[in-house]
Order: C-alpha cells, then sequence, then structure tokens
C-alpha cells in the first residue's frame, strides 16, 4: 500500500485497521518533503514538534477518540498563526515575529489530531499570483519546475501536488488558494466568506479574505471544510450557527450556467477554452442542462477588486511598523523608523498596492473609487442572486492560462489578470471549487471553476466530486 | 490621466515609504497602468442597490470575561524589538 496516496477516508480507514501507525505516515511525508524540498522550496519551516503531535494523534486513534482529521499530514500557509512558530507572510518585516496564539482553524485541527507538518512558502503578505514575490525565494510548480506553482498560496498547493502533505490550508482573497490549485493539478476551495474564522489569519483585504483547503480530492476538502468551517465568536464576522441552521441551500445540482460574456475577453489562452468546452461536454454528458447566462457586471470585478483589495490592504499593512513585532530599522525618529522599517522591510509590490490602496482612498479619490468599487460590489452580488434562481453553479475556467514561467509575468496588470475568472467568488462572497480539468500538451493542468450560492458549498462538493470522477 | 512623480512622492509619504528618485519614474509607470485599469469603473451606472441585503453581520462584542493583567505579557513583549522594564521601548513620539 502507498501511504501518500491515500485519501483522507481511506488514511483513518488504515489508523483505525493498524495496518500503520502515525509515525509512518508523517515519516513517509518526512521523506519526500526533504527529497524535494530543496528544489520546489514549498515549505519554509518543517516544525520540530512533530514526535509530540504524532504521539497525541496516535493516543487518540488508540483510545476510539479520532476523528476524521487526526494523523492527517497538514501543511499551514505563513500568514496563519500557530503559537510559538514563526509566522512571517513570506516576508522580510515578520522574518522574527513569533505568533503568540493559534488561529481559530489551528485551534480546530490540533484539538482533532491533525499533524501541522510546517509552513508553506507564499507571495509576500498575500499579494501575488504567483509566489515570485516571496521574500525567501520562488517556489516551483512540481509538474514542471521552470513554471509558477500560481499564488498567493504557491507553497501550499505545491506541497500537496510534490506529496509533501495530504491536505494544506491555503488564503484565498481574489483566487489564492484556487488559482495555485489549478496551476499545481490539484483541488481548491474557496469557502463562503465568513464561513470559516479568520481569527489568526493575517488580515490582507477584511471583506474578501477567506481561508480554504487545498487538498488531492473534492471529497477530501469536504472533509477539511466540515471540521473547519465553524462559527467562532473570536470573529465577529464569522457566520453563527442560526444562520447557517436557517440556511436552505441544498446539494442539489440540475442546471449549470456560463458566464459568455466572461469567456470572450482578451487574453485567455485558447487551449483553455478548448478545455473548458471539452469540460461542458463532459458535464452535458453527465445529464447537467448547460446554459448561458449574463452577470453584466464579472467582466468588472478585476477592477472593483484591484481597487477595494490595495485599500483595505493598506490599513491592514499599517500596523506592520516595526514598533511591536517584527524588524525594526531604527531611525532618528519617530518617522524616520517607521519610513526606514516599512521601505526596507515590504517588497516592491506590496509597497505599489500600499501606496495604490493609499492613493485610492485619498481626499478627492474616495469616492471615485472605494464607494463606486463598494456600491458595484453589491450590484455583482445582486446579479449572482438573481442569476442562481435559474442555475445551481456557474462554471468558467479557473485560469486564463496554464501555469506561466518563472519571471513571464512582469507587468504588474499581466500579472493581475491571472484573477479574471476566480475574483468574481470573492468579490460576491459566494463560495468557489477548482477542480483538475486535464492537462495540456506539455502536461500542464488545467481547472474546471465552479461558483456556488452563499452557503453553497454541498452544491460544488455534489458537482466537483461527479466532474473529478469523469475526467 | 498621467501619473506625476510629484503624486507618487505624495502617496508614498502618506503610505510611510520612501522611494528612490531612480524608482520614482518606475513606479509612476505602473501606477499609471494600474489606475487606468481600474478607472473602467467610471463608465459603469450601479442602478439600483436598495434592495442589497447583506447575509453576513458585524456584531458588537461585549468587554466582559477580561482576562488577568499581565497574563500575555511575556509573549507579547518576546516579539517586541526593544523592551524596557516590561514596556516597549520606541522613539520619541513628542
Amino acid at each position: 500500500m502507498d501511504i501518500l496516496n491515500l485519501d483522507i477516508q481511506k488514511l483513518g480507514q488504515g489508523y483505525k485497521n493498524g495496518d500503520y501507525k502515525v509515525v509512518d505516515v508523517v515519516a513517509a511525508y518526512k521523506k519526500n518533503i526533504t527529497d524535494k524540498n530543496d528544489d520546489i522550496n514549498a515549505f519554509l519551516e518543517i516544525f520540530d514538534d512533530l514526535d509530540q503531535q504524532v504521539e497525541r494523534a496516535q493516543k487518540m486513534i488508540d483510545e476510539g477518540n479520532a476523528t476524521q482529521m487526526t494523523g492527517v499530514p497538514v501543511a499551514v500557509k505563513d500568514n496563519i498563526l500557530i503559537k510559538d512558530h514563526i509566522s512571517s507572510a513570506a516576508s522580510h518585516i515578520l522574518k522574527t515575529h513569533k505568533a503568540t496564539y493559534d488561529a481559530t482553524v489551528i485551534v480546530i485541527l490540533k484539538e482533532q489530531g491533525a499533524i501541522l507538518l510546517g509552513r508553506t512558502n507564499m507571495d509576500e503578505f498575500a499579494m501575488g499570483s504567483s509566489t515570485e514575490t516571496s521574500y525567501y525565494g520562488a517556489t516551483k510548480n512540481p509538474v514542471d519546475t521552470s513554471r509558477v506553482p500560481g499564488g498567493s498560496s504557491g507553497g501550499s498547493a505545491s506541497s500537496v501536488a510534490m506529496n509533501g502533505a495530504l491536505v494544506s490550508l491555503g488564503s484565498d482573497t481574489g483566487g489564492s488558494v484556487r488559482q495555485p490549485a489549478s496551476f499545481c493539478g490539484v483541488v481548491g476551495l474557496c469557502p463562503t466568506y465568513a464561513s470559516v474564522s479568520r481569527h489568526g489569519l493575517m488580515a490582507m483585504a477584511s471583506s474578501l479574505d477567506v481561508i480554504g483547503p487545498i487538498t488531492k480530492s473534492v471529497a477530501d476538502a469536504e472533509i477539511v471544510f466540515n471540521a473547519i468551517g465553524k462559527p467562532d465568536t473570536n470573529d465577529s464576522t464569522c457566520i453563527s450557527q442560526a444562520i447557517r441552521d436557517e440556511d436552505t441551500t441544498n446539494g442539489e445540482v440540475k442546471k449549470i450556467g456560463v458566464p459568455r460574456a466572461l469567456l470572450a475577453m482578451d487574453g485567455i489562452e485558447t487551449e483553455v477554452l478548448e478545455n473548458f468546452e471539452a469540460s461542458l461536454e463532459k458535464l452535458r454528458s453527465a445529464g447537467y442542462e448547460v446554459v448561458d447566462i449574463e452577470l453584466p457586471l464579472i467582466t468588472y470585478a478585476l477592477p472593483i477588486y484591484y481597487i477595494i483589495q490595495p485599500a483595505e490592504a493598506s490599513s491592514n499593512l499599517a500596523r506592520y511598523d516595526g514598533v511591536r513585532y517584527g524588524v525594526r530599522k531604527e531611525g532618528e525618529n519617530l518617522l524616520d523608523t517607521y519610513l526606514d522599517t516599512k521601505t526596507e522591510g515590504f517588497g516592491k509590490e506590496v509597497q505599489r498596492r500600499i501606496m495604490l490602496g493609499t492613493y485610492v482612498l485619498s481626499h478627492g479619490y474616495y469616492d471615485a473609487y472605494y464607494n463606486k468599487a463598494t456600491s458595484l460590489r453589491k450590484k455583482l452580488r445582486m446579479e449572482f442572486d438573481e442569476v442562481f434562481k435559474q442555475v445551481d453553479i456557474v462554471v468558467t475556467p479557473t485560469t486564463p492560462s496554464v501555469a506561466f514561467k518563472f519571471g513571464e509575468k512582469s507587468d504588474p496588470v499581466a500579472m493581475y489578470m491571472s484573477d479574471i475568472f476566480t475574483v468574481p467568488a470573492n468579490i460576491a462572497s459566494i463560495p468557489a471549487l477548482s477542480v483538475p480539468s486535464g492537462n495540456n500538451n506539455d502536461g500542464m493542468p488545467f481547472g474546471l471553476h465552479m461558483i456556488a450560492p452563499f452557503l453553497g458549498e454541498a452544491k460544488l462538493f455534489t458537482l466537483g466530486k461527479d466532474f473529478e470522477s469523469r475526467v | 490621466m498621467a501619473i506625476h512623480n510629484d503624486q507618487i512622492k505624495k502617496v508614498a509619504n502618506m503610505s510611510r515609504l520612501r522611494i528612490d528618485e531612480g524608482e520614482l519614474a518606475g513606479f509612476a509607470a505602473d501606477f499609471d497602468a494600474i489606475i487606468n485599469y481600474i478607472d473602467q469603473i467610471s463608465s459603469v451606472d450601479v442602478g439600483d442597490i436598495s434592495s442589497f441585503q447583506s447575509r453576513t453581520k458585524n456584531v458588537m462584542r461585549e468587554d466582559d470575561n477580561a482576562y488577568e493583567v499581565g497574563e500575555f505579557s511575556d509573549d507579547i513583549l518576546a516579539n517586541a524589538p526593544d523592551t524596557k522594564d516590561g514596556y516597549i521601548k520606541v522613539n520619541k513620539v513628542l
């Protein structure tokens, strides 16, 4: 039996049967990490307390207290706090920062005896679509190491694709879980906004950020989501149990909608469109009704995003000033300390987005940019709500191209266009899933992107599992 | 509308960032391209959004259940670049 090729369910069954122990499973993953990580650079650190975690998980299994997540090897993105471990958001400015508390998702995973293997590389402060902006060097795509793994959760996606973890947690603000998952040929889920607690996730854009799992199968993504998607009084936006209980969205999928206007935009590779049409054919053959739908504002989701996200990020990153934690560059006075610390501590893309955010929020521009974007955002959500009265799921390709080569997208706007299909879900606060949908002639993975209504994850899992079995 | 170097300097200052003279033009050009891109929204009509209902709610959490003073101090101070007598040491503010 190949320990590294089991899904969460089979892994748990093997633990129960005594086919292997947690120490064996973790050893197998650790060996893979040792063999591959120097090259791939998916992990920034492997934690030094694995033995204790293994012992605790084995005890839970032996005493019959195991849950589905017990003994599951998990890699965690470097912007999710794990107490007493460095959490740096792949930045220079937080190089020395040790988390003083566990994120809620970490509390949950620890309670269930999941094995937290280490922290994964990312674009600095989650700003990017290629993991090229990490202060600690880029991560390579395990499918083709001359190409990017995507971003910002590139380390997370690579860790699963290279078999360095069975599950990885990433964060998704505009596509940062789904796009790298698609680039690396694995599954990525962006849950409904506020369905998973953000307590302990370093905030990038507070109205857009979501923590999501990257896994090898849709069933695994569902298991992780069910574990971590819980109410939390430490996150005041986190959806209450009452609201979850009274929501009537079911897992039925009969009709699928395609927003043709979005597919007609410039910059989408022909092979992506061909793969997408092939996916639609598979869905039709499986008995789903596939129709064209209109979402007039969907083609504006990306510019809306690149107003709201930098604005909120510029506010959220103001706290990184060298005063209370992280790297401080002492100046002659307080202002110089701020200027020196931030200039030296933040990379170029982060500086660009902070300035962009400051600009769109500044006097004279606030109304035209941030206020307008916020209003348009509500409109797009209303358009989605209308569309979901006619269809159960909206599908698009996950990305406009397969994983590109390092350095290929040096122009910021070209890089931002990577998110054209993923961003609408974040803008509308609704869930979306990327499932591998085949490879191109170079063996590079494509992804099919499914968008569901608010709290409609069950629909994603239904369609996702069915599509997965037909690829 | 072209973004001028002066505007970059102003925004950089507000952001508490120093941009070298040599880098100004590069930032201005990037900025220009991005602003041009996001300017698309100016031509879009918002229409009627009066019926919009958010499904998420922001709640005010009561300040009860206070922790013991000092309970987390050691953890927090351990991260501070410079401390003295249980305080974080910083430049003069006034």
